[in-house]
């Protein structure tokens, strides 16, 4: 992955001193069920062929059915792989990137869409994971909930590999920044506070 | 008015260029976005020499047929009535 086109693309505003500290990206079960999907669709000619051959044999034997299964078959695979790579580029362009400073969620939605949500570590008000049924425990894959104080109200890494280890690290980048920020306070304060000079008299 | 089979070409012609334009949108916006990797090129390789394939094979089968004959005809039918008539 290209991370400077990342940010240059959807983050046009990367800070100097920001450090990318994790790189999320869907566990690979997400994709089984659009790998499922692609295999029903490539099964179907060769199911309807059988069936004609089967029942109906006559038909095979028509002037017009050899070219319905050359055009109409090969558009069928056209659209079919065409189906596969978009539920790929849906699936593979979604992102979640961690900084040092704030946390992006990249989602592709279809072809011609894209959502980029990004929120500040110090909003961030709690991190909590979600491992639900038989295959996420076996797989060790689950949902990452971020809650922050900004409108969006949460962030969700929906079917991320180990989500435990994820929230965790989170959860330190989070401490880190807020001590940062806390620092920054403080130094502040006492810049401001008025300074008493002795002159000794 | 004859309508030739060979317009069902021009069809099929239209849906194929239609997905491989849609295909290079995403190969587009895989590699606009930065995430050219070893796996979406693996994948990006399996889907054109899918396609290539399917492509070649309609290709050889789309000469076997007479392009030229009738799909079907508009317009007043042409009843052959029989002279005993």
């Amino acid at each position: 992955m290209n991370f400077i086109k990342v940010f240059q693309r959807l983050l046009p505003i990367p800070k100097e001193y920001e450090k990318v500290a994790l790189i999320v990206k869907a566990h690979w079960f997400e994709f089984v069920a659009e790998i499922i999907l692609f295999l029903v669709f490539v099964a179907i000619p060769p199911a309807a062929y059988y069936f004609i051959d089967r029942f109906e044999p006559g038909l095979l034997a028509t002037q017009w059915l050899p070219l319905v299964f050359i055009l109409g078959g090969s558009a069928w695979y056209l659209f079919a792989l065409l189906l596969f790579f978009t539920n790929f580029t849906d699936f593979f362009l979604d992102v979640w990137i961690v900084t040092n400073e704030r946390v992006i969620a990249i989602e592709q939605l279809g072809l011609f869409a894209r959502d980029v949500t990004q929120t500040r570590l110090y909003q961030v008000q709690d991190v909590k994971t979600q491992v639900r049924g038989i295959l996420q425990s076996m797989l060790g894959f689950g949902d990452v909930v971020v809650e922050t104080a900004g409108t969006e109200g949460k962030m969700v890494f929906n079917n991320v590999a180990g989500p435990n280890e994820i929230a965790r690290r989170i959860m330190e980048l989070v401490e880190g920044d807020r001590k940062y920020h806390e620092d920054k306070i403080r130094m502040m304060k006492l810049e401001n506070q008025p300074r008493i000079i002795d002159s000794g008299a | 008015m004859i309508i030739p089979l060979w317009y069902l070409l021009i069809v099929w012609g239209v849906f194929v260029g239609l997905t491989v334009l849609l295909s290079l949108a995403n190969l587009f916006h895989i590699l606009h976005y930065g995430f050219w990797t070893f796996k979406s090129a693996l994948f990006s390789l399996f889907y054109y020499g899918a396609v290539i394939i399917i492509l070649y094979w309609a290709w050889i089968h789309i000469g076997e047929f007479d392009w030229n004959q009738a799909l079907f005809t508009i317009g007043t039918p042409n009843f052959n009535i029989p002279a005993s008539l």
